[in-house]
């Protein structure tokens, strides 16, 4: 089917600078997908939803696009397909066939009231990826029930035309030319029994978010970092079960992204995010919750500073810039970068938590909506991940994994428990 | 809705057993029954795009035997017996335990791929020598040649995949490992010869357990480190 939906938007468009790792580091059976997805009373009509992708597409036409591979990079392709929407399956984040003609970097999927658009990584980041299905839900309100949505926050206006700002590239915007390194000490990587191939294993915790708050504002932290210390907490739990001394000697670290949206007013729908890896060394002793939300909150104090996160952010976009690489053909760069993902990619975290905080819902829209969830899709070698988003008065917590033991969740959830904060469970499982 | 005894939370009502601890959990007042929607469908994607190992194995086998039988009819047909055609299929079995067992087997850790090859190795040099009558270079040089190689590899393997020692205390290991293996290689070669003269094995461990003691004191000593860190800008 054709969209005919040609804007304002370029032909093609060169890769973001934290987009450019993904293409390469995937593999046969693994790409680095998320899944945003969001709730709606009632069950979803699978041919308004077309409509409203379809108009969604044309206010968002950064979703359009297809990867191909350049020369020198792989690139995004403007392709006039029209995607259409699908029913759930059990194991979301699955692999995304891009590869093939006419594929999208992203699906969108269908569950009873639920609307999920799963991305690859390349195309946006948690902000894009949650701007595309507020956008989406609001115009499906719209199509389906006469309630206009007005734009505000994640939701855009489908009559407006899209502006250049939402595809470029920030990271090349605001980098300068202070650099760091980005050695780091090789963290503590979960272990298990692996689930069956292609499988992802989904379990969500529910908590009121007054009571994570004052939790949270008991141990003088936002929830954010006392979400990460809590994780931080478990993780060490679950490494002193390890039968292994080796293993038992290094340092758990929760990687956390930052929107770098908060330091600098750019409006890019793509990635613009970096993270930080909060650690704690199990061989300097024990740890409290208290000592571990001291440590987390003195090290994001020094660490999410613009001057710091920009030096990060610099590095990478120096790299990029760099002549010599640039002129090397993809055929040779892309199994370097797949090498450069192993050492440096994963091996320095243990987990990702990402926390999108806070979903902005219009109050036009907060009588069809009931919840949203954020999943991070499995990391290509670490078997575990969190991501956690609050709509209405509810933060949901979902954990996936690729092992068969959800001991991290366990501990997690337990801790909360313990702190008076009641959770609810569920999981994709049989 | 139930709470699980173990783990204390609250369990929606499509679980049936808690999924942080699988306890099957019963409220005698409400029994379980699954609810319309459940969170997730029962449709699973599979896009896996799987390597059939077993049937890459076979091929791979296949693909072996046939030069193996084509060699061994040759052998047959022109001589009435197999002789060299011994040569061509050991060597035909080496390469697979070589290249293709690492490709088509996982192996967890290296140690057993190490055995398997150099097995198969001092299996073919067993094959060579017994068809060449060289039972003497055989047990005198070869086996205990490949026999210490093969620890050497192993050993080497365990201090580079020792990750709580730093990359230096490694190099360090491996330097060691290696002049203890030249000793070892130079007392072979000695004793094939019938003396038994420990020589230049001495003149390249030396440099080589140098190296090891500097690498060693470089770890030590961090300020000396980050200086030579600092001049070569790595």
């Amino acid at each position: 089917m054709r969209n005919g939906a040609q804007t304002a938007a370029p032909r093609w468009l060169r890769l973001d600078n934290a987009a450019k790792i993904y293409p390469a580091a995937k593999t046969r059976n693994w790409t680095a997908v998320f899944r945003l997805s969001l709730t709606l009373k009632e069950d979803i009509d699978p041919g308004i939803l077309d409509t409203a992708l379809q108009n969604t597409l044309k206010r968002v036409p950064l979703f359009g696009y297809r990867l191909r591979r350049g020369v020198f990079w792989y690139y995004l392709d403007w392709q006039l397909q029209r995607p259409v929407s699908e029913e759930d399956v059990q194991n979301p984040c699955g692999r995304m066939q891009m590869d093939k003609d006419h594929r999208f970097m992203f699906r969108v999927r269908r569950h009873h009231g639920r609307i999920a658009v799963e991305i690859f990584h390349s195309l946006a980041d948690g902000t894009g990826g949650l701007t595309f299905l507020m956008t989406l839900a609001a115009e499906y309100i719209r199509l389906k029930y006469g309630e206009k949505i007005p734009a505000n926050g994640y939701v855009l206006d489908t009559a407006h035309e899209p502006i250049p700002e939402e595809w470029e590239d920030s990271f090349l915007k605001y980098a300068r030319e202070g650099v760091r390194g980005r050695k780091e000490e090789i963290a503590y990587a979960l272990s298990g029994t692996p689930l069956e191939e292609g499988r992802l294993s989904v379990v969500t915790g529910v908590a009121d978010v007054n009571r994570l708050k004052e939790a949270a504002h008991r141990h003088g932290a936002t929830v954010n970092i006392f979400l990460a210390s809590v994780l931080l907490k478990g993780l060490l739990t679950v490494q002193s079960r390890e039968p292994g001394k080796r293993r038992k000697r290094l340092p758990v670290k929760v990687s956390m992204p930052l929107n770098l949206r908060k330091y600098y007013p750019s409006r890019t729908l793509r990635n613009f995010a970096s993270y930080i890896n909060a650690s704690v060394n199990p061989t300097y002793g024990e740890y409290t919750l208290a000592d571990i939300v001291n440590q987390v909150r003195g090290f994001a104090g020094m660490e999410a500073t613009e001057q710091m996160v920009n030096a990060r952010m610099s590095t990478n976009v120096a790299v990029e810039k760099n002549r010599l690489l640039r002129a090397v053909p993809l055929f040779l760069k892309s199994p370097a970068m797949k090498l450069a993902y192993y050492l440096a990619g994963e091996r320095y975290f243990t987990m990702t938590m990402s926390n999108l905080g806070r979903l902005p819902l219009p109050k036009e829209m907060e009588k069809y909506v009931c919840r949203a969830d954020f999943v991070l899709g499995p990391g290509k070698n670490n078997k575990s991940t969190a991501g956690i988003i609050t709509c209405l008065d509810k933060t949901y917590m979902n954990f996936s994994r690729t092992i068969e033991e959800p001991n991290v969740e366990r501990e997690f959830f337990r801790i909360l428990i313990k702190l008076g904060v009641p959770v609810t469970v569920e999981s994709n499982r049989r | 809705m139930p709470y699980c005894v173990h783990c204390g939370v609250e369990m929606a009502p499509s679980e049936q057993t808690c999924p942080l601890c699988f306890t099957e959990v019963h409220d005698l007042s409400c029994p379980w029954v699954p609810p319309q929607k459940m969170p997730y469908p029962d449709r699973v994607e599979d896009l896996m795009r799987h390597i059939n190992r077993k049937y890459a194995r076979r091929l791979s086998l296949i693909v072996l035997l046939i030069p193996a039988l084509v060699v061994l009819l040759v052998n047959f047909v022109a001589t009435g017996g197999f002789s060299w055609s011994f040569y061509v299929v050991g060597g035909l079995v080496c390469f697979y335990c070589w290249v293709l067992v690492p490709m088509f087997y996982r192996f967890r850790r290296p140690y057993a791929y190490i055995v398997v090859a150099f097995t198969a190795l001092a299996l073919y040099l067993l094959l060579i020598a017994a068809m060449s009558g060289g039972r003497d270079w055989y047990l005198g040089i070869a086996l205990p040649m490949i026999v210490a190689i093969a620890f050497l590899v192993q050993m080497i393997l365990l201090a580079v995949r020792r990750l709580e020692w730093q990359p230096l205390e490694r190099a360090a290991a491996v330097c060691v490992m290696l002049t203890a293996f030249l000793v070892a290689a130079d007392a072979i070669i000695d004793l094939y010869f019938g003396k038994l003269d420990i020589n230049w094995a001495i003149y390249a461990g030396l440099p080589l357990l140098a190296l090891g003691a500097v690498f060693l004191v470089l770890e030590k000593k961090k300020g000396l480190k980050d200086a030579i860190k600092k001049r070569l800008f790595i």
